[in-house]
């Protein structure tokens, strides 16, 4: 759906000429209206994010990770039992698709550090369904035996049926895995990407890895037709991970979450708040959040986007802030159209 | 699908085939994921086809046979569509009935796109145990044959869906380019299915996993070419416990892939019943 949310968007460009920038994209992507019971969860008063340097996957990320933790507002983990959630999407070699092990393993030590009960590692990943075949060639599974981590295929859990009241996608319930929903904590490791569907993937987007493909297929495809955007704030709304952090040391830019080509980007972020986390990062890709329909919702919704009510942490966006080229569906009207005919 | 021939492995696929045709769908044929997780799903086809399996091995009754014809015409209408009825009746009034002869595969769910995975299920399950009479299902299989065929990778072999996104070429990956091989195994000589089967057998044993090599063997098996590289990798794959995976899905399949009788091979006949 998002395809013909960017073909509206560039027919209705011309039109709004008088309208604030705010209301002129809330317009241009077709932000749905939100009640008040929608919002009723939004996260209150301002939001922390650090954005903590490291400039490679060979740093001592988890100690980076604890100097920050309190101060973003990390949840008490004692006797809790945690799911780490990473993006293992789909692999090709050398390419920055996927979370990357060591991050895996750095936030497995943090969180035993502090206190968890228990630690799984758990994705559905999106594309492909070989999910044993992920794990070695992307050296997850290494990590998982070398710090006898379980790991559940969130594709083929066992399903529960959870109510989504007051979503904004027409699903009044989803399927979803056990593992998530009866987790104590649930904390996305997603990788940081432009999205030709929805600009930038990062901890919210992420979740898509939750809906089990036993149900909903392969790439989740029920979810594209409901729209991705809403489907994305549904599911943060329904899941609350608790914090995330975000593997921005190597990004992708471009056609991803595929298709694109690696940026070094040096930096790991963290935060509780998972919109003003992910408004941060898209600011660091030289993308507007305020121009990408899910953040925008995200921002009325789950938490802050606006940039005024974000504490950073660590580093500033200017000096993290990379020109990543951005999505082709971003910037080719006649690959939006093309892609209409695709199929998918 | 694992059926042999003793007294007690026949009663539980009795069992197990009851409990299947309990488990359908009554509203359109068809099969979900697990019971009591709503829409009909992807998983139609492989209940379909073990079913029709069994019935070949003469487990069927009434209330098989009742699943089976329900369980076909639920394949039937489940197929993707690209256009609402008006338009199709419009093409039908301007053009005829060849404007709407056009490539479709089956979705994981009801309402989404085709991919090559669920079509290629479904196509197994219209197509092992024998084609169905009708000449529905001849047109069903033609244009979802159609679908894979002009789907396929540029280098060859299979992608989750599309060959190419965005403009972007997509590559083949062991497991899809397996499945959609088994599902097309009546056309060995077309070039899409002979190069597919190239590729398949240059993959690597770092391009492999349980599931995928399983598949492989199924897939070249049917198609009479040499197995003996991804059986290796198989076995290299076996655990101290005998199990290959943590997943019995992938463990069943694999037993499948080392026995001796093919049981996804294509039957020749066309259904008698």
């Amino acid at each position: 759906m998002k395809r013909r949310d960017f073909l509206k968007a560039a027919a209705a460009s011309t039109s709004l000429a008088g309208c604030t920038r705010a209301a002129k994209n809330e317009d241009l992507v077709k932000v749905p209206k939100v009640s008040a019971e929608q919002a009723r969860d939004r996260h209150q008063g301002r939001s922390a994010v650090a954005l903590i340097p490291c400039p490679s996957y060979q740093e001592d990320m988890t100690g980076l990770l604890h100097q920050y933790a309190d101060r973003v507002g990390v949840p008490d983990l004692k006797g809790k039992n945690v799911v780490l959630k990473p993006n293992m999407v789909e692999y090709r070699k050398d390419m920055p698709i996927h979370t990357n092990p060591a991050v895996v393993k750095a936030v497995i030590e943090f969180v035993r550090d502090r206190g968890a009960a228990s630690v799984t590692v758990a994705e559905g990943p999106g594309h492909m369904r070989d999910t044993e075949f992920l794990l070695q060639v992307m050296g997850i599974q290494d990590v998982l035996d070398e710090m006898n981590v379980p790991f559940v295929d969130l594709n083929l859990d066992d399903l529960d049926k959870v109510p989504n009241p007051h979503g904004f996608t027409s699903l009044e319930h989803f399927y979803l895995p056990a593992t998530i929903t009866r987790a104590d904590v649930v904390v996305s490791l997603p990788k940081l990407k432009t999205h030709h569907w929805v600009g930038v993937t990062c901890s919210m987007k992420n979740l898509f890895g939750t809906v089990p493909g036993r149900k909903y297929g392969w790439p989740k495809n029920l979810l594209h037709f409901k729209g991705i955007p809403k489907s994305i704030i549904d599911l943060v709304r329904i899941i609350k991970p608790a914090f995330a952090v975000v593997d921005a040391i190597v990004a992708m830019e471009g056609d991803g979450p595929i298709n694109g080509t690696p940026i070094d980007t040096g930096f790991l972020a963290m935060g509780r708040d998972l919109a003003a986390l992910d408004a941060t990062c898209t600011r660091i890709t030289s993308i507007n959040p305020d121009e990408l329909s899910y953040l925008i919702l995200a921002g009325k919704v789950i938490g802050n986007t606006d940039p005024a009510m974000i504490d950073l942490l660590g580093s500033d966006i200017d000096s993290l802030k990379r020109p990543f080229k951005q999505p082709i569906t971003l910037t080719n009207k006649e690959m939006i159209a093309r892609a209409a005919h695709e199929g998918s | 699908m694992a059926l042999s021939d003793t007294e007690a492995e026949r009663a539980a696929a009795a069992k197990g085939a009851a409990f299947t045709v309990a488990s359908q769908d009554q509203k359109n044929g068809g099969w979900s994921t697990a019971p009591d997780t709503g829409f009909t799903d992807w998983a139609t086809g492989p209940c379909l086809l073990s079913l029709r399996c069994l019935e070949q091995k003469g487990l069927g009754d009434k209330d098989l046979r009742r699943a089976i014809e329900r369980g076909l015409l639920c394949l039937a209408d489940s197929r993707v569509e690209f256009f609402p009825v008006v338009a199709r009746l419009l093409m039908l009034m301007g053009g005829g009935r060849k404007d709407l002869e056009y490539a479709r595969g089956w979705p994981w769910d009801p309402d989404c796109y085709h991919w090559v995975e669920p079509t290629s299920y479904h196509l197994m399950a219209l197509k092992i145990p024998g084609l169905p009479r009708a000449d529905l299902y001849i047109k069903v299989v033609q244009f979802a044959n159609q679908f894979l065929l002009e789907n396929a990778c540029v280098q060859g072999g299979w992608n989750h869906g599309n060959h190419i996104s965005l403009g972007a070429e997509l590559p083949p990956y062991r497991l899809t380019t397996a499945e959609a091989l088994l599902a097309l195994q009546e056309i060995p000589d077309h070039p899409t299915v002979v190069r597919a089967i190239a590729v398949l057998q240059s993959y690597k044993n770092e391009d492999s996993s349980p599931l995928s090599l399983a598949v492989s063997c199924l897939a070249l098996d049917v198609y009479g070419k040499q197995r003996e590289k991804e059986l290796s990798y198989l076995l290299e794959r076996q655990k101290s416990d005998g199990s290959f995976s943590t997943n019995n899905m992938v463990n069943g399949l694999v037993l499948l892939a080392l026995s001796s009788e093919n049981p996804l091979k294509m039957s020749n006949s066309h259904e008698t019943t």
